[in-house]
């Protein structure tokens, strides 16, 4: 009489088993190579001699790094010298600017989209959706002929009179905070969007049933209760723009670079593969601290108004 | 019914459904015979589902057993019982024919393309659906599609058909009219069917034998007749059909049979028996149609009170009494056909309201 | 008069916005149909010269052939990845689930520099460093997030008793799976694999790391000549992409509306 002892294991079975594909990836090649990253970080590397593959045990002129070893100068190397703290610092300054634009860019937007009727919303949604299924690299195109001293953007300047001569647009912080913003704003228009579009629409109505201004109702009730998905897209953006490539590499110039274009150019251009493994996990750390940094102050702020 | 004579179909044997600490079905046992259309009725959340679902193979049981024509099913995959099930939301596959959903099960088994459609064709002239085989389900009514449900698992030739509250999505009318529907279909294919439901007017109409559960238990097995006549606990007495319940206090009466005293104004008294300890608690049971109502003060002594009508429900055919008795303490059903469309009594008359000793169900503790 | 003036600046600012989205876009393709080798913007010179060059030179169309190889093994593993994970969190119970499924939602929010770093290492040490597979296996890692929560809203949206009905009547749960669950979801498979295609196809900096002279995919060497050698060859190139990607879409779409002109017909 055992009751489907059987068929008990083979669901539990077939339970595992269709979440094997998953574990697989997230191990696999997620999870396991950001621990084997680590791991790398800690090879002593080898001297910009020639470009090796193959040849993974140390031998003379083949290998990215030193097998066997485990050391942290690279961590040391990075934190020691002038250059690369300097990029750390712009590449967090860059993450903030271009956290503060986005958001100041996407939450009147998705206001904007909220507030439209059907037909403009579709639109809407679609134009903003846009740049993320082109390519950046035509983003970026567009963008450096637009922004150009005979672009587009400086020809209507001077044109209207605001301006006399064109000014220098392209590859300037300007320019990688305008790309930057373009490559995330979609993301989080759309988050806060959704975040608008769950609240109940009646409470607006009843606050202004009880006196208050549109504005008033707005910054009292619909704000304030649009902040958790609000706060969601603000860490989103905080991460990817921690992670800024392809922005400062084509639309910055060598002042503006950072941890993240330094990864390839350790990597490649100087072969130094454990230094670029370290800078990789340096932003992976960045992030993890200021994702941190931001609930602590949130979570505080939250106890502090519920006090 | 002659049970000797009759094959058993379904055995359920201490049938238990454990979720954590919590358990849905509690060591329930019962049989069902060949041809037989049985109910299962109660409250939700008693079990019942639950029940029909572990004889489906849908969940398996915590322990128990469950025997199809002698056939522990207990470790066979359910593809492989040779059950029907009709589902609560009929479940038919949007994207294929209501011929393709007919061919679907003969199909899984291999069944090759001439015979699947001939068969397809028979079940659904049975349910007279034939002129809609190219359609899709969502081109059906509500009970259309139930009768689409049936066929494709009646072309199965199953040894059991399951029902899941099929009539419970359909609207009152409807549900009138598939009543019959069903159960001449059931006699007329002969199929062994276990019906669940919460509604005991289905199950009075159309079962053989009704088992009514509560809590996980089975509290009565009986037919219509006997589970509505002869309650055994006041838990079924109330389930079924309408009742004035109360709680009185048995006593032996000077010729030596069980009375009940109620509020210490009413008496009734069943048909003779001694099983009633004295002074023990006892549950009172009257039907509405049972109970007579007279502006004239009747010659019984006991299995009579007085009050005043409370309120009146017209019904159509029948009026509905609810009548104050006991000092306003207690609310008397009564019913009364009215034939000729007038109500004999209204709100606030006095009356005397009798029965006789056989109308009364007693019962023990409640 | 207050209220007028602020609902003007209001639309204005939507106006500015969607010409933000809109610019880059179209300022690119248009440069790919003028006939300067310069940042000018074409005027009435229209030309298809770039286009032909791109389709004549060898390593533009094995660009491109890299890149729609690449996005076929994405569009696999994304949709194995996708599907089986939205069927085991459709229909089982699990102890850790929330949090396992938001975790499975996570690779999405990683940056693409440090997936691409960390995985050229892996690939390096087991030798899957120069095939097509580690680059796919990079794009699919931004790609099943996102099959999954398609299948998922997909799936849920399904009767439960369909499979149980079809179990019921003799299928096996693969048989129930092919004849019923799958047809019912089909159009939303399809979006997901369309999705998958539009990441990997414009994907850059994974295939950058990632990729060696044998597996370059189009953006990977689209990229040099925009760091380098500005030509509206780039432009025609990424208009080619745009092109792959606009049709992708129209074609998602109209997978979408038809499964639910299907779902109409049959009401």
């Amino acid at each position: 009489m055992s009751i489907s002892i059987l068929s008990e294991r083979l669901s539990r079975y077939n339970k595992f088993f269709l979440l094997s594909p998953l574990l697989f990836f997230l191990i696999f090649f997620f999870a396991g190579p950001l621990l084997w990253l680590f791991r790398v970080s800690l090879y002593q590397s080898r001297g910009s001699s020639g470009f090796g593959i193959g040849g993974a045990d140390g031998k003379e002129g083949g290998g990215f790094y030193v097998e066997g070893t485990w050391t942290l100068e690279n961590y040391f190397k990075f934190f020691q010298d002038e250059y690369f703290r300097d990029i750390m610092f712009f590449t967090v300054e860059l993450a903030f600017i271009v956290t503060m634009v986005t958001m100041l860019v996407s939450y009147p937007m998705a206001y904007y989209i909220y507030k439209a009727g059907a037909k403009l919303k579709t639109f809407l949604l679609i134009i903003v959706i846009l740049p993320k299924l082109s390519n950046m690299l035509v983003l970026v195109y567009g963008l450096q002929i637009l922004l150009a001293n005979n672009g587009w953007i400086n020809k209507a300047l001077v044109g209207l009179g605001i301006i006399d001569e064109p000014v220098k647009l392209v590859y300037t912080l300007f320019s990688v905070v305008v790309s930057k913003v373009l490559l995330i704003a979609p993301y989080t228009i759309l988050v806060i969007t959704a975040a608008l579009h769950g609240l109940d629409r009646t409470l607006r109505d009843a606050a202004m049933g009880l006196g208050a201004s549109g504005t008033r109702a707005f910054l009292t009730i619909t704000f304030p209760l649009s902040l958790p998905g609000s706060y969601v897209a603000l860490l989103i953006t905080i991460v990817w723009a921690l992670g800024a490539f392809v922005s400062p590499l084509l639309l910055g110039n060598p002042d503006l670079q950072t941890l993240a274009v330094e990864v390839p150019k350790q990597t490649f251009e100087n072969v130094n593969w454990a230094m670029g493994s370290a800078i990789a996990f340096i932003i992976l750390g960045l992030m993890f601290v200021v994702v941190l940094v931001f609930n602590l102050i949130i979570g505080s702020a939250i106890k502090w108004r519920t006090a | 019914m002659n049970t000797e004579e009759q094959k058993v179909v379904l055995e359920v044997k201490n049938l238990t459904k454990e979720f954590g600490d919590d358990a849905a079905v509690k060591n329930i046992s019962f049989d069902l015979y060949d041809g037989e259309f049985l109910f299962v009725i109660g409250p939700s959340g008693c079990g019942k589902t639950t029940t029909l679902r572990m004889i489906g193979g849908y969940e398996s049981p915590s322990s128990g057993e469950i025997r199809v024509r002698g056939q522990l099913l207990n470790n066979v995959p359910l593809e492989k019982r040779n059950i029907g099930m009709v589902f609560q939301s009929y479940a038919l596959f949007p994207h294929m024919t209501v011929q393709k959903n007919v061919e679907y099960g003969l199909r899984m088994r291999g069944v090759s393309k001439a015979p699947r459609k001939k068969k397809a064709a028979e079940v659904l002239s049975l349910v007279e659906l034939e002129d809609y085989a190219e359609r899709y389900p969502a081109q059906l009514s509500g009970g259309q599609k139930q009768r689409v449900a049936l066929a494709r698992v009646i072309a199965l030739e199953p040894d059991l058909l399951l029902l899941d509250e099929p009539l419970a999505n359909l609207d009152k009318r409807l549900r009138d009219t598939m009543r019959v529907e069903l159960k001449k279909l059931q006699e007329k294919v002969g199929i062994t069917t276990l019906y669940v439901t919460h509604d005991q007017e289905e199950a009075l109409t159309m079962a053989d034998r009704i088992v009514v559960m509560h809590d996980g238990n089975i509290l009565q097995v009986g037919s219509p007749k006997d589970v509505y006549n002869d309650p055994n606990s006041p838990f079924v007495a109330g389930f079924l059909g309408e009742t004035s319940s109360f709680q009185g206090k048995a006593r032996i009466a000077s010729d030596g049979f069980n009375e009940i005293v109620i509020d210490n104004a009413m008496i009734v008294r069943p048909t003779p028996t001694n099983s009633f300890q004295p002074n023990n608690s006892v549950f009172v049971s009257i039907r509405p149609e049972r109970i007579k109502l007279s502006k004239e003060p009747q010659a019984q002594e006991v299995n009579c009170t007085t009050g005043i009508i409370d309120f009146v429900s017209y019904l159509g055919s029948h009026v509905f009494y609810f009548i104050s008795v006991l000092d306003g303490a207690s609310l008397l059903k009564a019913s009364e056909p009215i034939p000729h469309g007038q109500a004999s009594f209204e709100v606030g008359d006095f009356v005397h309201a009798y029965w006789q000793e056989e109308n009364v169900v007693c019962i023990n503790g409640g | 008069m207050k209220r007028s003036i602020g609902k003007v600046t209001f639309h204005l600012f939507g106006l500015l916005l969607v010409t933000y989205f809109t610019l880059p876009m179209v300022v690119a393709v248009l440069m790919s149909f003028g006939p300067s080798r310069f940042l000018r913007l074409p005027t009435n010179k229209w030309t298809l010269k770039w286009y032909v060059e791109f389709f004549t030179t060898t390593k533009w169309m094995d660009g491109l052939w890299n890149s729609l190889i690449v996005s076929g093994l994405t569009i696999v593993f994304a949709l194995i990845v996708g599907m089986a994970t939205a069927l085991a969190f459709t229909k089982y119970k699990y102890k850790w689930g929330a949090g396992l499924y938001t975790l499975s939602l996570t690779p999405v929010f990683t940056p693409a520099v440090i997936i691409a770093m960390s995985l050229l290492t892996v690939a390096y040490r087991t030798g899957m460093w120069g095939g097509y597979t580690i680059i796919a296996v990079a794009h699919s890692l931004w790609a099943f997030p996102l099959v999954i929560m398609v299948l998922k809203v997909s799936l849920d949206g399904l009767d439960k008793s369909l499979e149980e009905a079809a179990r019921g009547m003799g299928a096996t749960p693969i048989q129930a799976f092919f004849t019923v669950t799958l047809p019912l979801i089909m159009p939303s498979v399809l979006v997901g694999a369309l999705f998958a295609f539009i990441i990997s196809i414009n994907e850059f900096i994974m295939a950058l790391f990632l990729g060696t002279v044998d597996t370059e995919t189009l953006p990977r060497i689209i990229y040099p000549v925009l760091r380098y050698r500005l030509t509206p060859l780039v432009a025609a190139a990424s208009g080619v992409l745009m092109l792959l990607t606009v049709l992708v879409l129209l074609l998602a779409a109209r997978l979408v509306n038809l499964g639910k002109l299907v779902q109409y017909q049959r009401s």
